[in-house]
């Protein structure tokens, strides 16, 4: 035991909030099962806990400020809700790897696509997996990919981006694509409607690999 | 002379940032050298490889680390390593630069660099990681000071004690953010200047600069205002207690027309020049 348990259990303290109220309130119990020692946890513990939750805080402010950059559509759309709602995501979700902005960003997609959030702008989930994809085909090995939208999300990203009137949009259903001939060159996109409604194979599709 | 001494002067320069990726190719004579992000370089599309390459022709390029986490117990991820190694001897530099700190334990990544406890036992953790880094980049390396809001439990040394023994076993130089170290005299109430007194100012190597925000009773180190007059003054010191070979300006957040980079860049190159760093 030693530091290197000391820094297991400090990853935990500053990505985890259950488990930073956990280990606050019963430190030597919650330190235990870390491999910590009653001495070593207690001493953990004697960090001044504001410290540790504004540090805390500060790590997710960063990730939401990397978050809003690879996602600049869907913070236009969502305004004000989606520092709210990244916030509340970040609670129980940390990112790893050279790509972890990315992943951090398409998993918050996918949180407001599955945390049942009751949306006034219905389509804003789709958006939001749209804007994913784009990032998940910009990436060095993404060759082909192919997905399905209930929202005309090609028209919504752009009309959101240059700030037009977004009109009435109807749900159907979308696909997208995205190809690349090698690796150095940027994507190609299209994305147009399928007119046939047997295809749609679920109602409310976020999105659907072919 | 020593690894550290053969090390040219530089200048004034600024982190490399897409957001002012033009400015920086059409203004390259206001740029003394940059500092490159690795991890920004690091399985990038094709056209930040071709940037890489152009930026390459055009400057001095130093490359700067931000997710080694030398501070591990549990050692470092040997795989990350390669990459980090066949980046920096692509690039080729007089020196490349990492955290005294750890930015990851058990598989997972905070996203940010978390301080050491000032112990022995961080010591010899910090020592062998730059130990097992050195054995595949054999590029002299440059440490930075880094800002914390927490006072790590288990200290057994002061900061400054922590540093001259870090420096001393490794050998490494010190890139010592002026920022930083002004964070963190405002947070836990020391004097920075005291500070300089204490620290092995010959091994200083390269300066960080930059101004962050006040957020309730703490001063956030967030890269994101400009460079504050109390920082401007901690600089002139250090430059002239210091064989600075260079100075970064390093700014993320809210970031200004280039012509404000470029002012600021300009104070700093002045304040080298004053204290005959450079020509």
């Amino acid at each position: 035991m030693g530091l290197a348990e000391t820094q297991k259990a400090l990853v935990r303290l500053y990505t985890d909030t259950k488990f930073r109220e956990q280990f606050f309130a019963e430190p030597a119990v919650v330190g235990c099962s870390l491999g910590l020692d009653e001495e070593e946890a207690l001493g953990l513990a004697s960090a001044n806990r504001d410290q540790v939750e504004f540090f805390a805080d500060s790590l997710r402010r960063k990730r939401l400020g990397a978050v809003r950059s690879l996602l600049p559509i869907t913070r236009k759309a969502m305004g004000i809700r989606f520092g709210d709602l990244f916030m509340k995501f970040s609670e129980a979700f940390v990112p790893c790897g050279i790509k972890k902005h990315e992943a951090d960003a398409v998993a918050f997609t996918r949180f407001l696509n599955e945390a049942g959030i009751d949306w006034e702008i219905p389509w804003i989930p789709a958006l939001a997996a749209y804007e994913a994809d784009w990032l998940e085909a910009s990436q060095p090995g993404s060759r082909w990919i192919s997905k399905r939208y209930a929202w005309p999300v090609g028209h919504l990203a752009a009309a959101v981006n240059q700030g037009k009137e977004l009109g009435h949009p109807v749900e159907g259903c979308y696909a997208g694509f995205w190809w690349r001939l090698n690796t150095r060159a940027a994507p190609g996109h299209v994305i147009f409607k399928i007119p046939f409604k047997k295809l749609r194979l679920l109602k409310h599709p976020r999105t659907t690999e072919f | 002379m020593s690894t550290l001494d053969q090390i040219p002067s530089l200048g004034a320069g600024i982190g490399y940032r897409p957001a002012f990726r033009e400015d920086i190719f059409s203004r390259s004579d206001e740029v003394d050298f940059l500092e490159l992000t690795i991890e920004h370089f690091l399985e990038k599309p094709a056209k930040v490889e071709e940037d890489l390459q152009r930026l390459m022709n055009l400057f001095t390029l130093i490359p700067h680390g931000l997710n080694l986490s030398l501070g591990s117990a549990e050692g470092l991820n040997e795989a990350y390593v390669d990459q980090v190694a066949e980046f920096v001897h692509r690039v080729n530099p007089p020196y490349w630069s990492e955290h005294i700190a750890f930015t990851s334990a058990d598989g997972v990544d905070i996203g940010h660099l978390a301080p050491l406890p000032f112990s022995d036992e961080a010591l010899d953790a910090l020592c062998h990681n730059v130990e097992q880094v050195r054995k595949v980049i054999d590029v002299p390396l440059v440490l930075e000071n880094i800002t914390y809001i927490v006072n790590m439990p288990g200290a057994e040394m002061s900061e400054a004690e922590f540093l001259n023994t870090l420096l001393e076993r490794t050998g490494c130089g010190l890139l010592l953010d002026v920022t930083n170290l002004h964070t963190n005299s405002v947070n836990h109430g020391f004097d920075p200047y005291a500070f300089l007194d204490d620290i092995p100012l010959e091994r200083v190597v390269q300066l960080h600069f930059v101004g962050g925000h006040q957020r309730g009773k703490v001063l956030v180190d967030s890269h994101s205002s400009p460079t504050p007059e109390e920082v401007w003054q901690l600089m002139d010191k250090v430059v002239e207690r210091c064989q600075v070979k260079g100075i970064i300006l390093e700014r993320d957040e809210n970031i200004p027309p280039f012509d404000e980079l470029s002012n600021e860049l300009a104070r700093a190159r002045e304040i080298g020049r004053r204290h005959k760093r450079w020509d």
